[in-house]
Parts: C-alpha cells; sequence; structure tokens
C-alpha cells in the first residue's frame, strides 16, 4: 500500500505549513513582555506554567487512563529544591537539580506503585504532595531551624516567561513525537488493555514508569522555573493540592484526545479562576469544586455533546407539558449515558472543522 | 515502661482508624466508589458535635443521636443523585473508579470550602471528659478511652451486620461479585446506596469521637481520607476484618512515631507503612498471592 | 522430533482447587497438538501458565532448551511463546492494525523502524485476509475478523510456539473450514501449535497428537483417532453412567 506521490506531497506541504504557523506562533508570544504591562505578563506566566503541567499531566494519564493527583507534588518538588539550593548554587544547576529529585522521586514512586493495580496508583498520587510536604516542614524544623526560605535571583517574570514558552514547546514536542513512535503506541494499547500489551511483547510495568519520570520532569521543571517568581517560600506554599486538582480539570476541559486541546482548558479556567479570587476570595474553593463537578457530570463528551443535544431540544416539535418529573427524568437519562474518553472543546472544534474542510476528513 | 505505654496509645487510635477505614471500606468495597470526600463527612460531625457541646451543652455520644443519622440521609442522598448516574453510564468497574474519584474529588473542595465558609478555618477544641484514667497501672486521658470503647462497638456491630445478617451476606456479595449478586436477586443499587450511607454514618460516629479528643479544623478531613485509603488497601477491599488488623497497625506505627521521632509525621507513617506493605505483599496484609 | 517447548510436572492451585495437577507435555516445531477435555479441566490455566499470564506453583517450563519458567509475559512473547485469547481480546478503541503495529515494533526481536512497522503489519493482516478491514475500530469487526486479527497480532511477533485457546469455536461451517486450513498453514511454516478445542472435527483433521485433560491431570495421550475412542476419555467426557 505505498501511498502514492501526490499524498506524499500534500502530507508534506501540510506539515511544513503546520510547523510554520507553529514557529510564527511561539515567535508572537516570545514577543509577549515587550508589549503587555506587568499584570498581563504574569496572567501569561500563569497560562505557560498550566499549560505545561496541564500537557505533562495528559502525556501520562491521558495514555495509561490512570488519573494522577501527583501533579502538585513535582510541582513542589521543583519550587522548593530550588528554594533551598539557590544559595550553594548556580540558578541554572539548581533546576538541573530539581529535575534530578523530581525524576527520582518519580522513579520510586513508579517503581513501587505502577506494577500493582491502577488503585494503588492513584490513592499513593493522592497523598504524596501532602506527605513530602509533611516530611519538608518536619526537616526544616527539626534539623534546619528554617521555616520557609527566601529566593533572591536576578531572574525576573520576563525570563520566566521565556523560560516556560521553551518548555511549553518542548513538552509539545515531545507529545507529538510520542504519537508517532514506538512508545506512544505502547501507551495506547496499554491504556486499553494490559493484558493484550503484555502479549505483544511491552513491557508494561517499564513503560509506565518510563512516561511517569518524563512526565514528572516536565512538572518539576516548572516549579523549579516559578520559585523566583515568588520571594519568599515555604513548604505549605510549594506543596498546595490545588495545583493537582486545577491540572486535572484543566485536562478535563479542554480533552484528551488531541495534543493542543489543553489549550482551551487552561485559558478560561485561568480567567475563571482569577475572576472567582478577586470577586468571591471566601466562595473560592466552592465554586471551583462545583465547577470541576459540573465538567465531570455534564461534558463526559465535551462541549460538543452539550451543543449537539440543545440542537436536537430546539428541532423537537413541541410535545404536551409533562410537569415537573419530565425534565428531571431528561437530566436524569442524560447523565447516565456512557462515558467515552472527554472531548472536550477540542471535539467541537474538529466537529465544526470537518464540516467547513470535508477534505480533512480523508486522510485516514 | 514508656514503650508498653505508647503501644497502648497507638491501640487506642488505631481502634479509631478502624472505624474510619470500616466505613471507608463499606462505600469503597460493598458500594464500589471511591469517596474522597469521606473525610468531610467526619469533619462535618465533629463540628456538629462540638457546637452542640458548646452552645446547647450537649453531651457528644447522645450529639452523636442526631449527626449520625443525618449523615446516613446525606450520604444516602448523595449516593442517589450524584452517584448513581456514574454508576449507570460507566462501563467496567474500572471506569467506574476514576470517576467516581474525580467526581468526589470535586465535591470535597466544595464541602470543605462550604465548612470553611461557615466555621472558619480556625482550630477548634472542646475540653469532654478530658481526665486521666488508670488502667492497669497505665494513665490514659478518659475521651481516648472512649472513643476506643465506642469505636470497637460501632465497628463490632458493622462486622456483626455484615457477618451475621442476610443483609449483610448481600452486601458482602456485593463486593465479590456485582454481576452474581444481581442474578440471585439482590437489588444491587439499593443495596450499594445503603452500604455507601451506612460509611456516611460510620464517618459521622469516627467524627464526633475524634472532636473529643483532637483539635480539628475545615481541613482534616483529606487526611483521615488518606489515612482510611491507605488502611483500606492494606486490610483488603471488602475486607472488613483486614481493616480492623491494619488500623491498628497504623495506629501502634503512628504512635511510635509521634514518641520516638516527631508527633508532626503521621501521614508519612502511614504512606511508609503502605510502601512496606506493598513491598512485601503486594496484594495487601491478607491477600493471596 | 526434538522438542521444541518441554512442559514438566507443571501445577497450579487457586486456593483448594488444584487448576493443573503435576502435568507434563512436549510439542515439537510444526506439530498440532489438541488440548482437550471437559469444561474446568485446567486446559485454559495450563495455556496461562505457559504464555506466563499467571506463574506456575511448581515444575518447569522449557522453550527451546532454555528455562523461562519465571520469565514475565512479555520476555516470553520474545522467546516466541504466542497466544490467542479464548475471548477474543484487543484494544476496542484502537484501528486493528494498531495492535498489529504493536506487536511488529515490540514482539518481533529485531529494532523495525517505525516507518515500516504500518507496512509489515498491513502484511499480517493481508497474511489473514483482513487487510481491508486494517483501519475499523476493533469492536466493529465481525467475530471471525476479530479473530483473524487477533491471529496476526500474534504471528506478528513470529511466534514459533503458538497457543490458540478455542480459536476454531463458533464459527460457521465455512468460516470453520478457513480457519483450519489457517492452522494447517501455521502448522506447516514450522510453528508449534498447541490448539484448546471443542470443535472435535478440527481436532480429528487437524492434530498430530492429542492430551485429554481431566480436573487437572493428563488422562490419556496419543493419536486423536484412538484416544477418543478410549474408554476413560469417553467417561470424562460424558460422565460415568452413560459411559
Amino acid at each position: 500500500m505505498a501511498a502514492s506521490a501526490e499524498d506524499r506531497r500534500r502530507r508534506r506541504t501540510r506539515t511544513a505549513a503546520a510547523i510554520g504557523a507553529l514557529v510564527a506562533l511561539v515567535a508572537v508570544l516570545a514577543t509577549v513582555p515587550l508589549l503587555t504591562s506587568d499584570y498581563q505578563l504574569s496572567f501569561m506566566v500563569n497560562v505557560m506554567s498550566y499549560l505545561v503541567l496541564t500537557i505533562a499531566w495528559a502525556l501520562f494519564s491521558g495514555t495509561t487512563r490512570l488519573v494522577s493527583l501527583a501533579t502538585s507534588a513535582f510541582f513542589g518538588i521543583g519550587m522548593y529544591t530550588v528554594a533551598m539550593s539557590i544559595k550553594i548554587l548556580p540558578l541554572y544547576a539548581s533546576f538541573a537539580l530539581a529535575i534530578v529529585v523530581g525524576a527520582a522521586v518519580a522513579l520510586v514512586v513508579g517503581v513501587l506503585t505502577l506494577r500493582l493495580s491502577g488503585m494503588f496508583f492513584v490513592i499513593f498520587s493522592f497523598g504524596l504532595s501532602e506527605m513530602i510536604r509533611e516530611l519538608m516542614v518536619w526537616w526544616e524544623i527539626n534539623q534546619t531551624h528554617t521555616m520557609g526560605r527566601y529566593v533572591y535571583v536576578p531572574f525576573d517574570t520576563t525570563m520566566i516567561y521565556e523560560h516556560l514558552l521553551g518548555l511549553a514547546v518542548v513538552v509539545f514536542l515531545v507529545g507529538w513525537l510520542l504519537r508517532r513512535s514506538r512508545l506512544g503506541i505502547a501507551l495506547l494499547v496499554i491504556g486499553e488493555d494490559e493484558t493484550v500489551a503484555r502479549q505483544v511483547g511491552i513491557n508494561v510495568p517499564f513503560t509506565k514508569v518510563a512516561i511517569f519520570i518524563v512526565s514528572a520532569m516536565f512538572m518539576t521543571l516548572t516549579g523549579a522555573l516559578m520559585a523566583p517568581r515568588f520571594s519568599f517560600i515555604n513548604p505549605n506554599f510549594a506543596f498546595n493540592p490545588l495545583v493537582s486538582f486545577v491540572v486535572v480539570i484543566m485536562a478535563l476541559l479542554g480533552g484528551l484526545q488531541k495534543l493542543w486541546a489543553p489549550v482551551l482548558g487552561v485559558i478560561p479556567l485561568i480567567i475563571l479562576s482569577e475572576r472567582l479570587q478577586t470577586q468571591f476570595p471566601f466562595w473560592y474553593s466552592v465554586l471551583l469544586g462545583l465547577v470541576f463537578m459540573v465538567i465531570v457530570y455534564f461534558l463526559p463528551r465535551g462541549v460538543t455533546g452539550l451543543l449537539e443535544d440543545i440542537w436536537k431540544a430546539l428541532g423537537r416539535p413541541l410535545a404536551l407539558p409533562r410537569g415537573f418529573t419530565g425534565p428531571l427524568l431528561d437530566a436524569w437519562a442524560w447523565l447516565s449515558r456512557p462515558i467515552f474518553l472527554p472531548r472536550g472543546l477540542a471535539g467541537i472544534i474538529e466537529e465544526r472543522w470537518l464540516k467547513i474542510m470535508p477534505r480533512a476528513n480523508e486522510k485516514r | 515502661m514508656p514503650l508498653i505505654e505508647v503501644i497502648l496509645g497507638g491501640v487506642i487510635l488505631g481502634g479509631l482508624y478502624a472505624l474510619v477505614a470500616i466505613g471507608f471500606n463499606l462505600q469503597f468495597g460493598m458500594a464500589r466508589i471511591v469517596n474522597l470526600a469521606y473525610g468531610e463527612f467526619l469533619m462535618g460531625a465533629a463540628f456538629a458535635a462540638f457546637f452542640m457541646y458548646t452552645l446547647f451543652s450537649i453531651n457528644p455520644i447522645v450529639g452523636m443521636l442526631l449527626s449520625v443519622p443525618v449523615s446516613f440521609a446525606a450520604n444516602w442522598l448523595i449516593y442517589r443523585v450524584l452517584m448513581l448516574p456514574l454508576v449507570r453510564r460507566a462501563r467496567t468497574r474500572d471506569d467506574l473508579e476514576g470517576q467516581t474519584i474525580l467526581a468526589t474529588f470535586g465535591l470535597l473542595f466544595v464541602l470543605r470550602g462550604a465548612a470553611t465558609l461557615a466555621f472558619t478555618a480556625d482550630n477548634r477544641y472542646y475540653n469532654y471528659l478530658g481526665v486521666p484514667l488508670n488502667i492497669f497501672g497505665f494513665t490514659f486521658a478518659a475521651n481516648r478511652v472512649l472513643a476506643c470503647v465506642l469505636a470497637c462497638i460501632f465497628g463490632g456491630a458493622s462486622l456483626m451486620v455484615l457477618n451475621r445478617t442476610r443483609f449483610g451476606t448481600a452486601l458482602r456479595a456485593l463486593n465479590i461479585d456485582p454481576i452474581g449478586a444481581e442474578l440471585v436477586g439482590i437489588d444491587v443499587r439499593g443495596m450499594a446506596g445503603l452500604a455507601f450511607a451506612g460509611g456516611g454514618a460510620l464517618a459521622a460516629a469516627a467524627g464526633t469521637l475524634v472532636s473529643t479528643f483532637l483539635t480539628f479544623n475545615p481541613a482534616i478531613g483529606i487526611e483521615f481520607t488518606m489515612k482510611a485509603l491507605v488502611v483500606v488497601i492494606m486490610g483488603g477491599i471488602g475486607n472488613m476484618a483486614g481493616c480492623l488488623t491494619a488500623g491498628l497497625l497504623l495506629g501502634i506505627a503512628e504512635s511510635l512515631c509521634s514518641y520516638y521521632v516527631d508527633s508532626g509525621l503521621t501521614l508519612a507513617v502511614a504512606y511508609a507503612l503502605f510502601l512496606i506493605v506493598l513491598v512485601v505483599r503486594p496484594r495487601g496484609l491478607f491477600g493471596t498471592p | 522430533m526434538a522438542a521444541l517447548l518441554e512442559v514438566e510436572n507443571l501445577r497450579k492451585a487457586f486456593g483448594g482447587l488444584v487448576a493443573v495437577n503435576d502435568l507434563s507435555l512436549a510439542v515439537a516445531a510444526g506439530e498440532v497438538l489438541g488440548l482437550i477435555g471437559p469444561n474446568g479441566s485446567g486446559k485454559t490455566t495450563l495455556l496461562n501458565l505457559i504464555a506466563g499470564t499467571i506463574r506456575p506453583d511448581a515444575g518447569k517450563i522449557r522453550m527451546a532448551g532454555e528455562d523461562v519458567t519465571r520469565l514475565a509475559n512479555h520476555l516470553r512473547v520474545r522467546r516466541r511463546i504466542n497466544r490467542t485469547f479464548q475471548l477474543v481480546r484487543a484494544p476496542p478503541n484502537m484501528p486493528a492494525i494498531g495492535t498489529v503495529m504493536a506487536a511488529v515494533l515490540y514482539g518481533a526481536g529485531e529494532r523495525v523502524r517505525f516507518k515500516d512497522a504500518g507496512y509489515e503489519a498491513a502484511g499480517w493482516l493481508g497474511e489473514m485476509n483482513v487487510l481491508t478491514k486494517a483501519d475499523r475500530r476493533f469492536d466493529q469487526l465481525t467475530y471471525i475478523e476479530q479473530k483473524r486479527v487477533e491471529l496476526a497480532r500474534a504471528l506478528a511477533t513470529r511466534p514459533r510456539v503458538l497457543l490458540l485457546d478455542e480459536w476454531l469455536s463458533g464459527l460457521s461451517p465455512s468460516e470453520l473450514e478457513g480457519g483450519m486450513s489457517v492452522v494447517w498453514s501455521l502448522a506447516a511454516q514450522g510453528i508449534a501449535v498447541i490448539l484448546v478445542e471443542h470443535v472435535m472435527t478440527a481436532v480429528r483433521a487437524l492434530c498430530h497428537r492429542v492430551i485429554v485433560m481431566n480436573a487437572g491431570a493428563k488422562v490419556a495421550e496419543g493419536r486423536p483417532d484412538a484416544v477418543l475412542r478410549d474408554p476413560e476419555v469417553i467417561r470424562a467426557y460424558l460422565g460415568d453412567e452413560d459411559a
């Protein structure tokens, strides 16, 4: 089944166009610090850091389908390693140290828990951040007698932003390559059926641990890069469980099927989260929890499903009034539909895109 | 003789952990729902006991007559309204576990946030039976001993219901084989709802007991959920006797650690224990290899 | 013939139930060995033990002289032992070719370039006559197509010992004929096939040798026509009073 020459040429042009567009986009994003105010820049730093975290999360959880709640642990490890080592090491060396520490922790956690049932891993990841925070507090109080660290380095918000942008490009490339590689296929098979994965000769635990480490390294480096943003860091600040939680929401909202989908989850949620924090500071946790539940319950198929249903409901002929119970029953039936991998906002866009460009439909 | 005293203190704490874990196991093992918001009901009951005691001077043990049924009803409602749609749409058990983790993770933040709004994030404490009690020459706080005794009674009662009654047999069938249970005429979803509610009731009982001897605030829930998870995994999902043993083990380990190392490391102890068990016996303390 | 795969005194118990009891067998390259017996006699457990899905309590498994008893499942795949599953298994949401590609990339031993893996996988699907379905999701295929895709997945790892768990069951007469010729051609290529099967016409036609299992133990072994006349075998299948 050799692809025809024309086919190949078309694919090559498309790839070239995509790369060109991406380079242009990155170039535009790189100039952001020159054009924006401090507030806007700090918003962009937030977006970039969560973007890296969410894509890194999806690298592992989107393929193996194990919900990892350990993001905040690795983010915190990165941040606190830099905070602890910044006085002794040059800046970049302490970033490197952070990556090594993060990878080592991921290795230990992965080897111990990923060999076993997925449940063990999820439970462990749930408590990891709290446990490390507790250990660090104990260590700082009893051994070093310092509660918290000052981070004063010549690494301003612009530098942080540019580094995060670079990291985002790298994590994006890793994800892109992963989808076209041996390892990527292995992860897909593992995610769907581990028994079959073993039967095609895949070393299942090794593969899972490997991708877990890769994902953890990105999370750790994000935390490390963010450290100079805050002049004072203590363990309670670095290991904030909210980070794990927000990353999962963002990934679910954006969708997991497309690599770029997290962008669609990160931006609206950061805007929403900032709004909530400034306007309802006390209600923040409650409202964020509610947003999360709404996404889990009402967007199992992404926003696409919602729009389709509304469209269908509008097109339906008028029926006799069904009283109170009618809509309730509908909502119930609707909530109880089967789950697929969340398609998120990316799903909608793809749908529309296919409507506009029927050509793209034939690519496979 | 401090060692024995430390270990006995651990046993007293362990009895409470066992109760917390038995409730969690009812929800996880029988109803197949990983309820990350479990500890929030414990926290809620602690606050209920606190306010009943300080505002109306109602004895916390009597107060349980109110908080336990309320928590039972609330959990039953949560199962019917929030969990059942997930149960219906989940295709496999793993799928269900993953979905419930996400949903209850959201619920956790809602409940904790609401509690912080209502009760503020302050640490609370009230003095109930804070008198020393002498048992076999060792001195313990009376409220701790009472908590342990009541935890044993509640835990024992749950075990009796599970092992000696028709209802309990049906619940255990749910744990072993939900499809088989349905085939022999057990109303699986109804029973699972009751198991879930029962778990919530035990959380409320445990919360009341915790409030009698520990300082608490709206953020304590998650720590108890984590410990319950660890105990349940160590003891075996759906295995109540395993829960009891693992709970005692955790209590003793924690007590030893806080005596010899530091009292701030309770969660680290729990996870260290968890890791040791994973390495030595990957299928839990009582699992067949 | 020198044995390719040897199983010695294999034993596996689940709690009190002894599923495989002190069983030995050997199979040579190009041989089709039938494994028959009533339901629950331990045939599938035996296959699971040989494939490495579960570990035995006692006994030895040797592949081409090498002891593989303690090797993990995926390592046995690389030692050229593969299997199909009784209830056909493959990742449901992947295109059929995806699993076969994974098998080419991971199971075949030598390093295959990612670009070439697709072509090679297509070749295996073509060999099984399901190339036209290569881009379908697995759960959209018919039963026989699923079985063929699964076999393509197993073959893509270049097995020397192939374990087929009721691969011919549930097929229509014409499909059965096609399926039998597939098995026959595998043996002709020098693959040692162990066939767990209830379809007796297939067992009679294909197997060089048959082992009958009952309650985890071997009760008879020999040429199919001779074994199937054995009174003990008939008793095992039909019970005492009917014999």
